[in-house]
């Protein structure tokens, strides 16, 4: 019996995600088909963050949002141009072929690579001045307590307070 | 002008009032417990005082001396005040007895010297008509006088018209006594083993006082104790005293009937004070032990009694144990004596000695039991009447060997044995049982506050402390402890040692809340700091219990000095500092019991323990992050990229988020 509700309980789960995709899909359809001209710039000028998804093994895919983010800074000058034109189909041709949209989007994602890949350098290095810094204080913390408690208080502390004096 | 008595005259002082003239002895007033001095009143200059010093490892009849300081009308030697004097020569204390000086003479004034002898109607006149009405007052108040003799008893005036008794508080009862003031029973046993005696006793000493008159000096001059003691149970008390003396009829009538050996049959004070009054009565007939029919030959002699017997075999403890087990004095027993069931008792007991390196004296101390029962306890050298034994100890503790044989007597439960015989015959069993079975109890028990030391003050109410920490300090009551220990501090003999088992057996005994407590904080734990702080607690109990206001600097300084275990217990170090000067505090005032509550004080203590335990853990946690660290717990590559991906995120984050408010800001403008 528990089986046969295991087997019912996990098509039920699928179904209910699935469900879930195709409704946001629904209701992500007018929004696409009225800013089309902004998808077309957004989706050359996003590129990057594609590529960057497809390579993030990262369980929190840290590397796309790290990138996307940037990455979308960069399409956003193109986005800007695009709405004063009131979104011309024309003008959204004339900017996912414009060198410099490619260079603001292209280089923006660059930076988050860089940000990506010299964050490790520098937070390692940070760290191993913290761990210097910490335990020289947790020495210190210690060596008050053995000050105020005697050696005993350390776990080695088998001589009595009395020879601490 | 009135002088101010120098320190020596204070030291001398008793109760403010009486000076003892040291310089100024007495030496023919002095007795086999004290020595007699010239003291003084210090409100009366005029008066002439006598004062005893008793001396040292003797006890006064404390338990009497109220009471007679209180009979001023009764015709003896009173008490007038007693209590210890620092004692100029050693520095400790000796135990003085005040009392008027007598000028008179005593009736004889050395027991081995000869005088004019008396004649009977003088001795009637002078002795017996005064003395009977102090006996009278004395039996009233059950006081036993137990030092009635030739030397103790004083004309009242040069007219030598009337007597009155002497004092009888300077030792233990009966101790100062001749054996032959003493019936058989009592004179057998050692001096300080005398027990308190009875008014028969004092009534036998006073027939032989009356016949010491009427020989004019010791009755039994030129024969030895033994000798003596061999005669009275030979010939009666009565003949063996009186021998060839020319009597009236009607005085063999007092001395017969004083002079009787059996106490029963002995004359009371009533048929002593009918026939003063003028009264006829029948003179009593000496009743001799009865004769065995054939007589038993033991170390050289030949004996027909029990009593005879008895009295040689203690004296010749080596052979008596062969004429036990030989079955010889079973068989005479039996066969002379038609005694069945003492000789199946002796048999049983030679049948089975018992073991161990004692058994022979065990063997003949409980055949002596059975022979003559009426004969003091006796133990190899030790004998002594059965209510005598506690004082017999106290007295001859210091000496081992003693010490040694009175043990094995305990533990082979002599005195119970005896007692189980006697039964019946007129011995207050029940408190002697206790007393006894207490001693086991307490033997049984080794730690300090229990053990023989406590037995012994325990069974010796009055008996002062014998611990060497204290010296001859008198220290008979628990009020006076502490002030001994803190002159020996002061002269610096605390030095080595805290307490011993004397003081503690004495605490113990003396102070009815450390009854218990005492052995249970004083028995060695292995912790040093836990010893200590018991030692201080008895001192602070003692200290609460007697007088709490009093204080005691150097004793106090001399505990707290002892007491660096107990700080160096605490895990604290400002606690400990802080402990360590409230107690340099409480030691200068000298106040034991504050110096106790002090290091006793468990909220502290119990902060100290959580605190310390709680920096334990914290210490163990502080290492376990400096091992983390050290580990590379933050440097570590798969800490790092984790962090590293959350940082990128976070920068990138903060980028575009600028990034679309300034673009905002310049799509607006």
């Amino acid at each position: 019996m528990s089986e046969r509700s295991k087997e019912n309980t996990a098509p039920q789960g699928a179904r209910k995600g699935g469900g879930r995709t195709i409704m946001t899909g629904l209701l992500l359809l007018p929004v696409i088909a009225v800013l089309m001209p902004s998808c077309i710039v957004l989706a050359v000028g996003m590129l990057p963050t594609i590529v960057a998804y497809v390579v993030d093994r990262t369980a929190g895919k840290y590397l796309t949002i790290t990138v996307a983010l940037l990455n979308f800074c960069g399409t956003l000058p193109g986005l800007r141009d695009l709405w004063l034109m009131r979104q011309a189909y024309g003008e959204a041709a004339r900017i996912a072929a414009d060198p410099l949209h490619w260079l603001t989007s292209y280089g923006a994602a660059a930076l988050g690579w860089i940000v990506y890949l010299a964050v490790p350098v520098i937070l390692s290095m940070y760290y191993s001045g913290v761990t210097a810094h910490r335990m020289e204080g947790l020495k210190r913390a210690q060596a008050n307590l053995v000050e105020s408690w005697g050696p005993a208080v350390t776990p080695q502390g088998q001589r009595g307070p009395a020879e601490d004096q | 002008m009135s002088e101010q008595p120098n320190d020596q005259e204070n030291d001398l002082l008793l109760g403010g009032r009486y000076r003892v003239h040291l310089e100024d002895p007495l030496p023919k007033d002095d007795n086999a417990t004290a020595a007699a001095f010239v003291a003084s009143d210090r409100r009366d200059p005029k008066r002439r005082l006598k004062a005893l010093v008793c001396k040292p490892g003797l006890i006064p009849r404390l338990d009497i001396i109220p009471q007679l300081s209180r009979l001023t009308r009764l015709p003896m030697v009173n008490p007038l005040d007693a209590g210890p004097v620092i004692w100029p020569e050693t520095g400790g204390r000796r135990f003085v007895v005040l009392f008027d000086h007598m000028t008179d003479e005593a009736l004889i004034p050395t027991l081995d010297e000869s005088c004019a002898p008396l004649r009977e109607d003088q001795i009637f006149h002078r002795v017996i008509k005064p003395i009977v009405p102090a006996l009278k007052e004395l039996s009233a108040r059950s006081i036993k006088h137990r030092a009635i003799r030739a030397d103790n008893v004083f004309y009242t005036d040069e007219a030598r018209n009337s007597a009155v008794l002497g004092e009888c508080v300077s030792g233990p009862p009966g101790m100062a006594q001749p054996v032959v003031y003493e019936p058989v029973d009592i004179a057998m046993a050692n001096p300080a083993g005398r027990g308190q005696g009875t008014l028969a006793d004092d009534l036998y000493a006073f027939g032989v006082l009356i016949v010491a008159l009427l020989t004019g000096g010791d009755p039994a001059a030129g024969m030895s104790d033994e000798d003596l003691i061999d005669a009275k149970i030979r010939l009666g008390s009565y003949t063996a005293l009186v021998r060839d003396l020319q009597l009236s009829l009607r005085m063999i009538e007092p001395l017969r009937g004083l002079l009787c050996d059996d106490p029963a049959e002995r004359w009371t004070l009533d048929e002593l004070e009918l026939w003063a009054g003028g009264r006829q009565l029948s003179p009593k007939q000496t009743n001799l032990a009865t004769k065995a029919s054939r007589a038993l030959p033991f170390a050289g002699n030949e004996y027909l009694t029990r009593p005879a017997l008895s009295l040689a075999m203690g004296n010749r403890w080596g052979d008596a144990a062969t004429l036990v087990t030989s079955g010889e004095l079973a068989s005479w027993l039996r066969r002379s004596l038609g005694d069945e069931d003492g000789a199946n008792a002796i048999q049983a007991l030679s049948a089975n000695p018992g073991q161990g390196p004692n058994s022979a004296d065990r063997l003949v101390s409980n055949a002596l039991i059975v022979l003559e029962p009426k004969h003091p306890l006796r133990y190899r050298g030790l004998s002594a009447r059965i209510d005598g034994l506690a004082t017999l100890l106290a007295v001859n503790y210091a000496d081992d060997t003693f010490r040694a044989a009175f043990v094995e007597m305990l533990r082979a439960k002599l005195p119970q044995i005896y007692l189980q015989s006697v039964a019946g015959k007129g011995v207050e069993q029940a408190p002697l049982m206790k007393t006894y079975d207490m001693f086991i109890y307490f033997m049984d028990r080794p730690q300090a506050g229990n053990g023989l030391e406590r037995a012994l003050y325990e069974a010796n109410r009055g008996w002062p402390c014998q611990s060497p920490l204290i010296g001859d300090d008198y220290v008979c009551e628990l009020d006076d402890l502490l002030p001994a220990l803190e002159r020996a501090a002061r002269r610096g003999a605390l030095s080595e040692r805290a307490i011993d088992r004397h003081i503690a057996g004495f605490c113990a005994a003396r102070a009815k809340p450390l009854a218990d407590r005492a052995p249970s904080l004083l028995t060695p734990s292995g912790n040093v700091a836990k010893e200590r702080l018991g030692l201080l607690a008895v001192y602070a109990e003692v200290h609460r219990v007697t007088n709490i206001a009093r204080r005691f600097p150097a004793l106090t300084a001399w505990l707290a000095a002892m007491m660096t275990p107990v700080f160096d217990g605490f895990h604290n170090r400002k606690t400990r500092d802080a402990m360590v000067q409230e107690v340099d505090k409480v030691g200068g005032q000298g106040d034991i019991s504050t110096l106790y509550h002090v290091l006793d004080n468990s909220e502290t203590r119990h902060e100290d323990e959580t605190g310390f335990e709680d920096a334990q853990a914290e210490y163990r946690q502080l290492q376990a992050t400096i091992e983390w660290l050290a580990a590379g717990g933050l440097s570590a590559p798969d800490y790092v990229q984790a962090k590293s991906r959350q940082a990128a995120t976070l920068v990138s984050a903060t980028i575009a988020g600028l990034t679309v408010v300034t673009l905002s800001l310049l799509f607006v403008t």
